[in-house]
């Protein structure tokens, strides 16, 4: 880190930037520090956040908490060479933070995350929890006595498992699982550890298992009732069953809060206890994006306080007052933030041109706000906002080498298409030159509830540098235009969307010198969809690469995770007779016979979001019909390679293809 | 040994004649498995594999053991070594070498041991970081062959886990590409041992359940070595597989034939002057196996078991005189020998009620006096020792591991034939102990997998389970089976469940007539390709109380596109690639997923996580389809690699999963 910096120095010393600036490499990349985890102080003085640096020799990345001081942008590091750290939370009385990090339990062998406090007034880190299966989420008591947390149940047929009967049965789970889904529960433990209570159990679950998501804590004020979700099964295919519980700490009873069926999320009381804020898609259709409600402990739904504003909100965090909240989600090309009081005003904060990554909670003294942040030409750094009426300040600048280097110019791009108006995200290559013509790369994103929008993106910024227009097309079902656009690829998951890309491409060709003769479509996840849908739709492509790429959306259904909640994309379960046209035709695999374009084919072995059957038709399909193509697979667990050596191989892989063919 | 066994059959003798009881499943763990005979040159001795389960460690302990013709005595040879298989003896008869693996972890791996039959611990012979995947002895006993794979090219790379690889014609659960095989030469007293071939092409690996890999074999002189060569490492295109001949000073290699592909299992005759080797029918690669003889010089050969034993051959041993081979191959309810004459008419051997062992091999050795030792069952005895002393004797059974089970009141087993769409069929029925032909029993169809295998005379744990509690068992053959002929076999071509589940339901017919079945209490079930039919009766036929579908291949895009077998599927069972034209509309009308909606039995799903010959996909499929249209239906699923669990406490959980939602749902 330290040896870039002077190397950068020395070439600015002997040598004037402008003329002599290099393009962004791998080995730039690699230099890149993640931030996450903004977490401000209740007093407002202090942001503790999370630091991480790939280590390419370990292939991992190390964690350190980082604590900043607002006032003088002083930053110190708080912990040194842990592991599996993550999750800080400040003490309600600011004077220590919790933390999750990984340790040896007496009687397991793997590690395992467990809560751990740091004092602010000197000392290691001190164990709080003990837990055998690992703390998933947890949370302060409002008077900062104990924290209520989660932990996986004990696996109730470890005897049997343990003599080889390990059979077990199938439900909404997907094909990967080698046990039966064990369901999380809430319990809660003294800040200084000792005997945790059990607050929580049964078959339903407050989490689900691979994907871990996990249910929010929410401690009522008073600290007598928290607030969470329920989860019909430890399974993802089973959650759109999801509803938020209010659970009474003393006696661990619980109570539906709204009397809805399913779909909510993020419960979050507010400061004074008489409120509560949850996520639901809109009205209740699945097939929206959420709104955010706020309704009475007492219960029922409550009222959408994002209905002005209309977007796929994210993230959310109330206000010190309880009157208001900030709203956080994809805007046109931006990730913005709002501002929006219970009495109905809404204020879209000005960001300028900082894109929001990650936010924490607001300071319970001042309001103000901790969050990660990039622009196009900078990657994460920590960002302070002290009202919703200023504009954001950065705290830190470890990626400002990036800066330096000659990167490729960001813009905007907007356009009709059948009713809608849509837009995407172009990077030139740097030191375009509207003269000549430049072959054009499609990165479609994935989701497809998801966005691409004005912000640092190193693969584009890597392409570029190759000398090519990078387009991040936005299509029907993308979060950033609202609940009819994101509606809009329910029952039409490949042709809508697909008439969108090429309409973008149109409005790129009409702004920029493109050489039409050289085009690639590329994606991972439901980029990679669209990419085999739009090489076997459209015959325009030199060069495809398609990443875990959605193909046969029956193998969504019985494969992945996903199970029934595919179900709402088509209406009905694929075996039905009524619905199983629907499902095919809408799969890319379905016109595998009319790809043409050289196709890299990528994915994890244990991909259990789209599962590598997927890929395996599509390769044979592709071989079969003598189309070129080259099929990567990764050994591992997961749905992107997460590690940095496996990481980078696949953006080299990417880039080496389309160079091979559009260069 | 032989002590402590004649007393306790004695015990059991005298409790049989009071009153013998009926099998349970907990008579499971008194059965031992018998396999790879290896007779002496001489004909003196015979080793082979005992393998016991162990229910507390869950393992099969394996030893090799030592039986003597002329005391009748057995003793072990080994003690305590693992994996211990493929007992070989030296040409001259006095060392015995066999694979044990070795080292843990990732490092454990099959080398070659050599026991001196003068007494000593026995010798590791080879040290092959990959392991040995199979060797034979040269001829003047001075040095072995033996197959093993290349390290990964990239290896380096992996250990910094830049370890993605390029997939190609593989299994979808893979997490390499394979390495090629190659073969390697190592002096019998472990000196000079160096690598005979090299390249990106590749010996086959063996591929459970299946064969064993296509064997070397040397000519007399220990010149040359006759193996078969893949284009490259991966399994499915062995289908383009040739018998070559190796050099061994030169290094040379030369093609025997002129087909190109689908040879196999090269065998040079004891006195060099004749090669036998596996070819399909006509070169047709969806017709069954023959046994073509050429000359080690060169030339496709001719076919010598077309006529006069048409049935698909397990094997291929060439006897003494080199003047003929041993063919095994099943016929009828039997699985059937011949002595084949390269010039002459083949003789079936007269084997009385004993069933060699042949799943997809014969498990058998024949000594240089012309003597058989093989493994074989009887409808009411397990799995022993047998041994001919010639190809006219009798079989003579040598060993009583199994005279526990064989002791007990077991259902009578007995042949069912029947005529249908011009083919003449049969299937073995089994009938519960004590059989009242005056009372009505429910049924249970217990469907053999492959297709190309056959329900035959041979003993079934699983049948007798079913038949103690009480169940008429019908394993029925059908078109495909491997035991009625060419003909039979290759009708199953572009028909996999529409011919064969007639066929089926023609012989549900027959049984009716041979015995008393309650029709309102049928049942079907199978694993693996017996699981297909499991699933396609259910979607054809709605006379069904219970099923049970084990490992089905439910749907034949997932075969083609994430099997072991894949490519392979549209060569030798349906007519191409479902990507390439309008085949998807042929792959779909035979898979049985596509009739899921029709069925309403009540339906226990089996299967192992990690199968890649029929991977757990298509259970999901069947799964989620019948849950969501309603049907009674559980899933269970076994953590483990491989197409059925082999393992003792797993298998014995299958058949008690098995036998007990039949019992419940057709309440014998």
């Amino acid at each position: 880190m330290r040896l870039a910096i002077i190397a950068a120095l020395s070439i600015a010393v002997l040598f004037p930037a402008a003329a002599f600036a290099r393009t962004i490499d791998f080995s730039d990349v690699r230099n890149i520090t993640s931030l996450s985890s903004p977490q401000i102080s209740p007093d407002g003085k202090r942001i503790v956040f999370v630091r991480s640096r790939p280590d390419y020799t370990k292939d991992r990345s190390q964690s350190d908490l980082m604590l900043m001081d607002v006032k003088t942008k002083k930053v110190r590091q708080i912990t040194f060479n842990r592991r599996g750290l993550g999750s800080p939370r400040w003490s309600p009385d600011g004077s220590s933070i919790a933390f999750l990090m990984s340790t040896m339990v007496e009687g397991v062998t793997d590690p395992q995350e467990e809560i751990f406090v740091l004092p602010l007034d000197g000392g290691d880190p001190r164990p709080v929890t003990k837990a055998e299966q690992g703390v998933d989420g947890f949370a302060w008591s409002p008077n900062g006595s104990q924290f209520a947390f989660i932990t996986q149940d004990a696996n109730p047929y470890k005897k049997q498992i343990d003599a080889h009967l390990d059979a077990f049965e199938v439900g909404a789970n997907d094909y990967l699982h080698t046990e039966a889904a064990i369901p999380s529960h809430l319990w809660t433990i003294g800040i200084n550890g000792g005997t945790a209570k059990r607050l929580t159990s049964g078959s339903w679950s407050l989490g689900t298992v691979d994907p871990g998501a996990t249910s929010e804590i929410s401690w009522s004020p008073d600290g007598k009732k928290i607030a969470i979700i329920h989860f019909p099964t430890p399974l993802i295919g089973n959650s759109l069953g999801a509803v938020i519980d209010v659970v009474d700490v003393r006696t661990g009873k619980r109570s539906p809060l709204t009397g809805n069926t399913g779909l909510e999320g993020s419960p979050d009381f507010a400061p004074a206890g008489n409120l509560i804020s949850y996520s639901r898609n809109t009205n209740g259709d699945d097939t929206n994006g959420n709104a955010i409600y706020v309704t009475h402990v007492g219960g029922g739904p409550g009222k959408d306080i994002r209905a002005q504003i209309g977007r796929d909100i994210n993230g959310t965090a109330w206000d010190p007052s309880g009157k208001a909240m900030w709203l956080f989600g994809p805007d046109g090309q931006r990730t913005a933030a709002w501002y929006v009081t219970l009495g109905g005003s809404t204020q879209r904060v000005n960001m300028g041109d900082v894109a929001i990554s990650q936010t924490g909670p607001v300071a319970r003294k001042t309001g103000a706000l901790a969050f990660i942040g990039t622009t196009t030409g900078h990657p994460a750094e920590l960002y302070y906002l002290a009202s919703p009426k200023s504009s954001p300040a950065r705290l830190t600048n470890y990626n400002g080498f990036i800066t330096k280097l000659q990167l490729g110019r960001v813009v905007e791009m907007n356009w009709k298409n059948d009713g809608f108006a849509e837009d995407g995200v172009l990077t030139l290559p740097p030191g375009y030159n509207p003269k000549k013509s430049y072959p054009l790369v499609l990165i479609v994103h994935g989701g497809p509830q998801s966005a691409s929008t004005l912000a640092w993106n190193s693969q584009n910024q890597l392409f570029a540098a190759h000398g090519y227009l990078i387009f991040n097309p936005n299509y029907r079902g993308s979060t950033n235009l609202g609940d009819r656009y994101e509606h809009a690829i329910w029952h039409d998951a490949g042709a809508g969307p697909g008439r969108d890309v090429m309409a973008g491409i149109a409005t790129v060709e009409k702004a920029y010198n493109v050489d039409k003769g050289r085009m690639a479509v590329t994606g991972w996840s439901y980029g990679g969809y669209m990419t085999s849908w739009m090489t076997g739709h459209y015959n325009i492509w030199k060069a495809a690469v398609a990443g875990a790429a959605l193909n046969d959306w029956f193998d969504d259904y019985n494969d992945a995770f996903y199970v029934y909640t595919d179900v709402p994309w088509f209406g009905g379960s694929p075996w039905n007779p009524k619905y199983t046209a629907m499902w095919r035709d809408q799969s890319p695999i379905t016109y595998a016979q009319s790809i043409k374009a050289p196709t890299l084919i990528m994915g994890d072995i244990g991909d259990n979001n789209v599962t590598i059957t997927n890929s395996f038709k599509m390769y044979h399909a592709l071989k079969d019909n003598g189309v070129t193509v080259q099929f990567v697979a990764y050994p591992v667990h997961g749905h992107f390679p997460s590690d940095p050596v496996r990481s980078e191989d696949v953006t080299r892989r990417w880039l080496a293809w389309v160079d091979r063919y559009l260069r | 040994m032989k002590y402590s066994a004649l007393i306790l059959a004695l015990v059991a003798a005298t409790a049989t004649a009071a009153s013998a009881r009926t099998m349970v499943l907990d008579d499971m763990k008194s059965l031992s498995g018998l396999s790879e005979p290896a007779i002496s040159p001489d004909g003196s001795v015979i080793a082979f594999i005992l393998s016991v389960p162990d229910y507390k460690t869950d393992r099969s302990i394996r030893t090799l053991m030592l039986y003597n013709l002329s005391d009748s005595g057995t003793r072990p040879l080994t003690a305590g070594r693992r994996g211990v298989a493929s007992p070989a003896w030296s040409p001259d008869g006095k060392r015995l070498a066999f694979l044990s693996i070795t080292g843990e972890g990732d490092k454990a791996k099959e080398q070659v041991f050599v026991l001196d039959m003068r007494g000593g611990d026995a010798a590791q012979l080879t040290h092959a970081a990959n392991g040995v995947e199979q060797f034979t002895w040269r001829p003047d006993g001075g040095a072995i062959a033996y197959v093993t794979p290349d390290d990964p090219v990239n290896k380096k790379d992996v250990e910094h886990h830049l370890d993605a690889f390029v997939v190609g014609d593989q299994a979808y659960q893979e997490k390499a590409a394979p390495t090629p095989n190659h073969i390697w030469l190592i002096n019998a007293d472990g000196s000079g041992d160096k690598r005979l071939t090299q390249g990106t092409w590749s010996l086959p690996t063996a591929t459970p359940p299946g064969p064993p890999a296509s064997p070397l074999s040397w000519s007399p002189d220990g010149k040359s070595i006759i193996f078969t060569r893949m284009p490259n490492a991966y399994d499915t295109d062995g289908y383009l597989a040739t018998v070559d001949v190796l050099d061994v000073q030169s290094g040379t290699i030369r093609t025997l034939t002129s087909h190109g592909k689908y040879e196999g299992y090269g065998s040079l005759s004891p006195d060099g002057s004749k090669v036998a080797y596996f070819y399909p029918f006509q070169g047709d690669p969806s017709a069954q196996n023959d046994i073509l003889v050429t000359s080690p010089a060169g030339g496709n050969g001719n076919d010598v078991t077309a006529d006069g034993i048409d049935t698909n051959v397990a094997r291929a041993i060439w006897m003494p005189d080199s003047k003929s081979l041993l063919i095994a191959g099943h016929k009828g309810t039997d699985a059937a020998l011949w002595i084949k004459p390269i010039d002459g008419t083949a003789q079936r051997l007269q084997l009385g009620e004993v069933q060699p062992v042949q799943p997809f091999w014969l498990d058998a050795s024949v000594s240089n006096t012309g003597a058989i030792a093989f493994t074989g069952s009887e409808s009411n005895h397990p799995t022993e020792l047998y041994y001919m002393s010639s190809s006219t004797a009798t079989p003579k059974r040598l060993t009583s591991y199994n005279d526990a089970v064989a002791k007990l009141d077991l259902g009578k087993v007995q042949p069912v034939t029947w005529s249908f769409e011009g083919f003449s069929e049969n299937g073995t029925l089994t009938y519960p102990p004590g059989y009242d032909p005056s009372r009505a029993y429910p049924l249970v169809l217990v469907v053999h997998g492959g297709p190309n295998s056959a329900s035959i005379l041979s003993f079934s744990t699983l049948n007798q389970l079913l038949a103690a509690r009480g169940f008429l068992v019908f394993n029925p053959n059908y078109r495909g089976s491997d035991n009625q002929g060419e003909s039979y076999w290759h009708a199953i071509f572009n028909d996999a469940g529409a011919g064969p589940g007639r066929d089926v339901m023609a012989g549900i017919a027959a049984v009716e007539q041979a015995a008393h079945v309650d029709t309102s209490r049928i049942g079907v079930s199978g694993w693996s390709y017996g699981g297909y039919m499991t699933s396609w009766l259910e979607g054809h036929y709605n006379i069904w109380k219970a099923a049970v579908a084990g490992a089905a291949v439910n749907n034949w895009v997932d075969e083609y596109a994430l099997s072991d077998n894949n490519v392979t599927v549209g060569i030798a069972e349906l007519p191409g690639s479902p990507f390439v034209g309008n085949n998807i509309a042929l792959y779909r009308a035979q898979s049985p997923i596509t009739y899921a909606w029709n069925i309403t039995a009540p339906t226990l799903i089996l299967s192992d996580t990690g199968d890649v010959r029929v991977p757990i996909t298509q259970s999901y499929e069947m799964f989620r389809a019948l849950t969501d249209h309603g049907v009674t239906t559980r899933f269970f699923a076994y953590p483990i690699a491989g197409h059925s669990p082999g393992d003792p406490v797993r298998a014995m959980d299958v058949n008690r999963r098995w036998i007990d939602w039949l019992v419940q749902y057709l309440k014998p």
